[in-house]
């Protein structure tokens, strides 16, 4: 068809509603932030959430939508606010089909304001927040994860000044140090050593959370009876292969009883964290089957 | 009417034949498996929507029935049938529009088949093959003709309108939706013969609507006699008239970029049938005023718009539902085109013959040039003699559509020395039944699950209890879709089953009862 009546056409049906690709429904992309959001393995409220879809990317096939949320952080009994999170997510919507989608959240990344990183100190360092003074705030380093912030904290007569990394997490939480989860390797490690202190109810945190069904109750079951309280030994990881966006691994667990668990693991990156790439189906961490009923993969 | 064809007609028929013959061993797409699968079940003995489920009218299954039952339930067998139905179409067409005489040149109604038939085999994938759409553009056909020729005689106006109305019966166990064409023929004819022709109305009301009724009421009444004694009559009202309606509220099916980029398509794939058709409509309204051209301009219109209401599909194939509208009316085009250049010495000459048959190769070009790789494909799978060799020439048929390298590469699981036996459960494409050999387990069916209303979701894992399939395969975008649209059933799943393979097309579960079992026995 020549490009005159190409235009022609498509000129005719762009009088019609809806002739491009449309973006998700708001109540799709609301859902899916909560989901998103389940990985904080604490209650949560979202107070205020907007959308701001820009143009269908037609070659990498996403609908680009920049989410604007705040959020309050409950305490596990849902009574206290312990936190309050205003975040700007820059999230990558592919279409599954009809109106379902996945979201990939990429959480946008800011200087710590002034007043966060006096509360933050203050309560590091247990000390009032007129006592903490910020020298300066850094920009970020290429390839660091952290803001170098420079501060002054007045104790007892004396003046001690510090530079501390601060990091974001993906839910927008602010924390002194460098996360545990930006490489692959570092997230079943530090994964297992939870696992190992029998704080298996915060493995949800290092899950990734595109869906509803997820880490649950049988997972963590079956995590406890294959890995009890104190029954790490050893672990060890090869094979290491990084993507832009995913990596594999195989991880090697030694029991203390000498048993051996082996297994391949997938991993996606979520802004600056790396956690198992887990739809809640194919659990992982569970004893080799007895039989081999053709499984090739 | 009489059986008499020239040697156009003869040569009509055979390209048609051919056309039909490199489709025969076209893999099934997705619904055409579905359709197999559920046909073999009536074969079993079962009872469609008790024992197999699925919100299509039963027609489509009993085509595939019928069809398999003949020649057997494989690509061949279902592809022969139908070309043995378009093939009868297109002698009836020869003969039906000789004998309405809206041609002025012999010739044109010797072509009719190939812009019909012809075109849909031409542009025919494996996801249009064998769908309702084409299919029902023959029985469509038969309705109207009747229905004309039924206006047009005093003797047998009876029994032509009892059969127009029984094709017409027979068009909505395909589709409820036809209903507003195959009505609107019945309608412009009742009005044609009160207006038109000056007969009684009453006496006309009469004569005309209660043969048709009668008709329409036998194969309803046949359908409707045999789910009340099967007992299934409130699900398949359910099934059919209430869940259709409540899918457009309740499944969140997004804008209509897809019906533009559906229409976008259309446009530019058969732009030539198109604007002749158009053309064609222009003609026949304000020249040729004719009953039966009219009525194809609505069958036309009408399709578009019943396209346009089937908002949970929107998929390519619904437009074959206007091949034989649009092939008619773009020959109406020719034909007007060829009276008026006919009394140029040129145009008689064996070189103006040439130019134009060279003309109609250019335009149809594209067309034509599709049918290589089908005609090599077909000879490669009619010479492998061996079922392997099939399977190899199936499998290496490159095209985005065709599943079948995808199925047999997961169902390898199911065949393995050690592997559990049993029906299984596919959400995936149906391919999976027909190509392994085994039963889908339970009455619903997986390859549309994002279909199912809530209420579908607690039954279907009732289902899975009762029936307990051997494995169960979650293919390609239902692990994320499925404990989206039900974590009740994702649980399920996850707690009585475990995995068995898992990448990226998809998870294998397989049952712990059964597995344990097994594992006794071992």
């Amino acid at each position: 068809m020549s490009s005159k009546v190409k235009i022609f056409l498509f000129s005719i049906l762009l009088l019609l509603d809806g002739c491009t690709i449309e973006p998700p429904p708001e109540s799709e992309m609301e859902k899916l932030t909560h989901w998103h959001l389940q990985a904080l393995n604490l209650p949560f409220e979202i107070t205020e959430i907007n959308f701001f879809p820009k143009e269908y990317n037609r070659k990498e096939k996403y609908y680009p939508v920049t989410i604007k949320v705040k959020a309050n952080i409950l305490d596990k009994d849902k009574k206290n606010i312990i936190y309050t999170v205003d975040n700007t997510y820059f999230v990558k919507f592919h279409r599954i089909l009809y109106e379902y989608w996945l979201a990939h959240f990429n959480l946008v990344r800011e200087a710590p304001v002034e007043s966060i990183v006096k509360d933050i100190c203050s309560e590091k360092f247990s000390v009032d927040e007129k006592n903490v003074e910020v020298i300066s705030i850094n920009s970020i380093p290429d390839n660091q994860y952290c803001y170098p912030v420079e501060i002054t904290i007045k104790n007892k007569g004396t003046n001690s000044t510090f530079t501390l990394p601060f990091h974001q997490d993906e839910f927008g939480i602010w924390h002194i140090g460098v996360s545990k989860l930006i490489t692959p390797e570092s997230t079943v490690r530090s994964f297992l050593s939870e696992v190992n202190e029998g704080n298996t109810d915060k493995a949800r945190r290092y899950f990734s959370y595109g869906y509803k069904l997820g880490y649950d109750e049988l997972d963590q079951k079956n995590l406890e009876e294959l890995f009890p309280v104190g029954s790490i030994k050893d672990v060890a990881v090869s094979d290491v292969i990084t993507r832009n966006d995913t990596a594999n691994l195989n991880l090697t667990v030694v029991k203390t009883n000498l048993d051996t668990f082996k297994t391949n693991l997938e991993f996606i990156k979520l802004g600056i964290e790396w956690r198992f790439n887990y739809n809640g189906w194919d659990w992982k961490f569970k004893p080799a089957d007895s039989i081999n009923l053709g499984s090739t993969e | 009417m009489k059986l008499h064809f020239t040697k156009l007609d003869i040569f009509v028929l055979i390209i048609i034949a051919f056309l039909g013959f490199i489709n025969l061993a076209t893999p099934f797409g997705g619904d055409q498996a579905l359709f197999i699968t559920g046909s073999q079940a009536l074969a079993d003995g079962k009872t469609l929507y008790k024992d197999f489920w699925d919100y299509k009218p039963p027609g489509i299954y009993y085509f595939y029935y019928i069809a398999g039952s003949i020649f057997g339930f494989t690509e061949v067998g279902i592809h022969l049938f139908e070309l043995l139905l378009w093939l009868s179409f297109s002698i009836f067409l020869i003969i039906s529009l000789r004998y309405l005489n809206i041609f002025e040149n012999r010739y044109i109604v010797s072509l009719a088949p190939l812009f019909t038939a012809g075109i849909y085999y031409i542009s025919s994938t494996i996801f249009t093959l064998t769908q309702v759409e084409g299919i029902i553009n023959s029985f469509l056909y038969l309705t109207l003709f009747l229905a004309i020729q039924a206006s047009k005689v005093e003797k047998r106006k009876f029994i032509l309108l009892t059969f127009s109305g029984l094709i017409g019966g027979i068009v909505l166990t395909f589709k409820l939706m036809f209903l507003p064409i195959i009505g609107m023929f019945w309608l412009s004819t009742f009005i044609y013969t009160v207006f038109i022709q000056k007969q009684n109305f009453v006496k006309t009301i009469k004569e005309f609507f209660l043969p048709v009724a009668a008709g329409l009421a036998i194969p309803l009444l046949i359908l409707f006699i045999y789910y009340l004694q099967t007992g299934i009559l409130e699900l398949v009202y359910k099934t059919l008239i209430v869940y259709p309606p409540r899918l457009l509220n309740e499944v969140p099916l997004g804008g209509y970029s897809k019906l533009y980029r559906l229409f976008i398509w259309y446009f530019d794939k058969f732009q030539i049938m198109i604007a002749g058709g158009i053309l064609g409509i222009i003609i026949s309204l304000f020249y040729k005023k004719d009953l039966f051209l009219t009525n194809l301009i609505f069958w036309l219109l009408l399709g578009i718009v019943v396209i346009v209401l089937t908002r949970i599909s929107w998929w390519r194939y619904h437009t074959h539902l206007l091949n034989v509208p649009v092939g008619i009316l773009f020959l109406v085009t020719i034909d007007f085109i060829s009276s008026a250049v006919k009394k140029y010495k040129f145009v008689n000459s064996w070189i103006g013959k040439l130019a134009i048959i060279l003309t109609f190769f250019v335009l149809f070009y594209t067309e034509v040039k599709a049918c290589f790789p089908k005609t090599r494909y077909t000879f490669k799978y009619l010479k492998a003699s061996a079922e392997i060799e099939k399977k190899n020439v199936i499998k290496g048929l490159t095209d985005d559509n065709n599943k079948y390298p995808y199925t047999y590469k997961n169902i390898d699981i199911l065949n393995k020395p050690n592997s559990l036996p049993g029906d299984i459960f596919a959400a995936s494409t149906p391919l999976f039944y027909y190509l392994s050999g085994r039963s889908q387990a339970t009455p619903l069916n997986g390859w549309i699950l994002e279909l199912f209303l809530k209420e579908q979701w607690p039954e279907f894992i009732k289902q899975l209890k009762e029936k307990q399939p051997a494995y169960i395969f979650i293919g390609d975008k239902y692990p994320d879709l499925v404990p989206n649209l039900s974590p009740e059933t994702a649980q399920f799943i996850k707690e009585n089953y475990t995995v068995v393979r898992s990448n990226k097309s998809g998870i294998w579960f397989v049952n712990k009862k059964q597995l344990q079992n097994y594992s006794a026995v071992k």
